[in-house]
């Protein structure tokens, strides 16, 4: 083994989305933070596929949200026969920012008091209001594109671009909206819609989960990291840790890893920082036993793993019988609907869900959707299909249950022979209940806006984007495995700061509340850094 | 042809001209290269080669070329249904040289080049209808 003498202040385990803000933060309080990822940069202007006719067969390929197709080195197979969602991830500098779509929505402040509020589930121990400040700064850094006065949040801090376009197509579903008198908005984006720092407007090309060539799309490798590096952090990419070693007193030591060669490499650190995603990073905590934690890692509650949760999502698709110019525009169109996203005792569920729209497919999406038969009538039903759809992703507030879990496969490694995770997930009656009512909700929409035929999948399969609360946070360390700044309750220097920590899900996407979180608990470690690093 | 024999590859092209007929804005696939495009992937694909391989033995077994359209049909309709995981492949490779051509992608009222560098114009759109949803007020819970 190669021993790396060289001690860091903190060492962070992934280089996504809560990686790369944390470790700018701690970078910029002069702290030495080095980054262990185990994929590699990607050069936007010369890596990405949306300049070459083929672009949209990278989604079957080497550009599949599920590692398990993609099957690139360094990804980690993950077995999820045992779930009807299949956990979705990217592993690079940037992580999952890489394929994302840049929703960027913020939990809303009754997600942080659901136990109160609806007695499901747990509070969280920070509320909404705890985390604006760093909501603010995170948006600073990543460039928002939206527009103030939401009706569904609090007012927030002025967005940094204008928000994404609607369109031809976006006018046609608002007229829905708008006639129901529901809610819509148009969501948060990280996208920037014209030029701001340093980086260009977007230029409405469509497929943002294909990468960005144009560095518009504000995932971490083209915001945070840049600046990072420049105030001295150190990332090693193609780094592959395989456990987390403790000391005799029980604290995090080492990390050991793979580099790209396959040489086991240890370095050393004085705070150890897991942010390689709600599968990730149970992945390594149970992969790092011990004689002192003999069932993993800070896992005295059992909870390491536990409460997996995804969104579920419906999908309902609504075919208009006019071009609406659908290929144009980042495909996520960040309309927002937020009308049944709070509890109604009216319904048969609580908590909520909200929907969000998505442009028309592009061709060869729309020839493999399904909805269009080979033979004779194939150019004809193309020809009413294409631009022409909307589509509802309806996601749903999945609630933790135990039963829901990350654990290690018995069989199943990665090429360098790291113990692989094993995926067993329910979708709950709550869930499905409130996934139906989205799905006739949606359909109402569709018909109000002039649809002429509503299709849709009552629970996606690809479409666990969304890793969350395999290392709940919360007071009680029987309850919990981090407290309220990410701190282990069992190892007091070692930090989680990805979606494992969530104590619930609300029904957004996670990734601007993970990335809040992730500087929230840096401002901790940075004003406690004598306490942890005893100078 | 990296993997296919010209027997096979004529095969091949009679069967992606049917799942896609030609009309009088766009083209057969056999005409533009879709044949060629498969069996490029086929050879970067040992386990979609040997089926492929299998399957079109069992078709030329049939003697397809000889058949007249119709029961060319009716028999990819039964390859549909009895032969599921050959004619999936089959129909999404052809739909991705397909779709994904210049040719088709102009054809179909595209401008026929990928979304970048030039990306398109997108309309801001109608943002005034959201004054009904601001007089609503607050929806937002607060704790």
């Amino acid at each position: 083994m190669n021993i790396d003498n060289k001690k860091v202040d903190v060492l962070v385990i992934g280089a996504g989305a809560s990686g790369a803000a944390f470790t700018w933060k701690l970078a910029k309080s002069g702290m030495k933070v080095m980054c262990l990822e185990q994929g590699d940069w990607i050069n936007p202007s010369t890596d990405y596929s949306t300049s070459s006719a083929g672009w949209e067969i990278h989604r079957q390929t080497d550009f599949n949200p599920n590692p398990n197709i993609r099957s690139l080195d360094v990804d980690y197979p993950i077995n999820d026969i045992g779930s009807p969602i299949a956990p979705l991830m990217y592993n690079a500098v940037g992580g999952s920012t890489i394929h994302w779509s840049a929703h960027f929505p913020r939990l809303k402040p009754s997600d942080f008091r659901v136990k109160t509020l609806d007695n499901v589930a747990d509070d969280w121990p920070l509320s909404y209001f705890d985390l604006e400040p760093y909501f603010d700064l995170n948006d600073k850094i990543m460039g928002v594109a939206g527009l103030n006065g939401d009706t569904a949040y609090p007012p927030k801090s002025p967005r940094q671009t204008p928000p994404v376009g609607l369109g031809k197509l976006g006018d046609k579903i608002v007229s829905g909206f708008d006639e129901l008198g529901w809610h819509w908005w148009p969501s948060d984006s990280a996208i920037n819609t014209v030029e701001y720092d340093g980086r260009p407007g977007c230029n409405n090309c469509g497929p943002c989960d294909l990468g960005c060539s144009i560095k518009a799309k504000s995932s971490t490798d083209v915001t945070y990291w840049p600046k990072a590096l420049e105030l001295g952090a150190e990332l090693i990419t193609n780094a592959r840790v395989r456990e987390i070693t403790v000391d005799q007193s029980g604290k995090a030591k080492s990390a050991i890893y793979y580099d790209s060669k396959g040489e086991v490499k240890e370095q050393y650190a004085s705070i150890i920082v897991l942010a390689s995603n709600g599968v990730g990073t149970p992945r390594i905590l149970l992969n790092s036993t011990s004689s002192k934690f003999p069932e993993g890692l800070a896992n005295s509650s059992g909870l390491v793993g536990k409460n997996l949760m995804f969104h579920p999502y419906s999908i309902v698709t609504g075919l208009f019988d006019e071009d609406l110019e659908g290929h144009k525009g980042p495909t996520p169109l960040n309309i927002i609907c937020s009308e049944f996203y709070e509890t109604d005792p009216s319904r048969d569920f609580v908590r909520g869900y909200t929907y969000q729209v998505v442009r028309s497919l592009a061709p060869l999406a729309t020839a493999l959707s399904g909805h269009i038969p080979w033979g004779e009538n194939h150019h004809a039903t193309f020809k009413k299909r294409f631009n022409r759809t909307i589509t509802f992703a309806v996601i749903g507030e999945d609630l933790p249950e135990i039963h829901n879990k990350v654990t290690i496969d018995p069989k199943l490694t990665d090429s360098f022979g790291i113990p692989s995770p094993k995926i067993e997930y329910e979708l709950s009656e709550n869930s499905r209940k409130m996934l139906d009512h989205g799905i006739g909700t949606a359909t109402q929409v569709m018909k109000t806006a002039g649809a002429i035929e509503i299709t849709h999948d009552p629970l996606k399969r690809e479409a666990g984007w969304h890793l969350m609360g395999t290392a709940k946070m919360g007071a009680n360390k029987d309850e919990s495995v981090v407290n309220k700044y990410g701190q282990a309750h069992d190892v007091d220097n070692l930090f989680i700061i990805d979606g494992s920590i969530f104590v619930t899900a609300g029904a957004v996407n996670p990734t601007s509340t993970i990335q809040a979180l992730a500087l929230y608990i840096a401002e901790h470690i940075v004003s406690k850094s004598r306490e942890f690093l005893g100078k | 042809m990296k993997t296919l024999s010209k027997n096979n590859a004529d095969i091949l092209g009679e069967m992606v001209d049917l799942l896609i007929p030609a009309n009088k804005n766009l083209p057969a696939p056999s005409k533009i290269n879709v044949v060629e495009h498969i069996d490029d992937a086929l050879s970067n694909t040992p386990k979609m080669k040997r089926i492929f391989v299998e399957g079109l033995a069992d078709i030329n077994n049939k003697e397809f070329l000889s058949l007249p359209k119709m029961e060319q049909i009716a028999l990819l309709t039964k390859y549909e249904s009895s032969n599921g995981t050959f004619f999936s492949l089959l129909l999404r490779h052809t739909y991705n040289a397909y779709y994904t051509n210049p040719i088709v992608v102009a054809g179909i009222g595209m401008t026929g080049r990928p979304p970048q560098p030039l990306g398109y114009t997108l309309e801001k759109g109608n943002l005034t209808l959201l004054d009904k949803v601001i007089k609503k007020g607050q929806i937002w819970r607060n704790p």
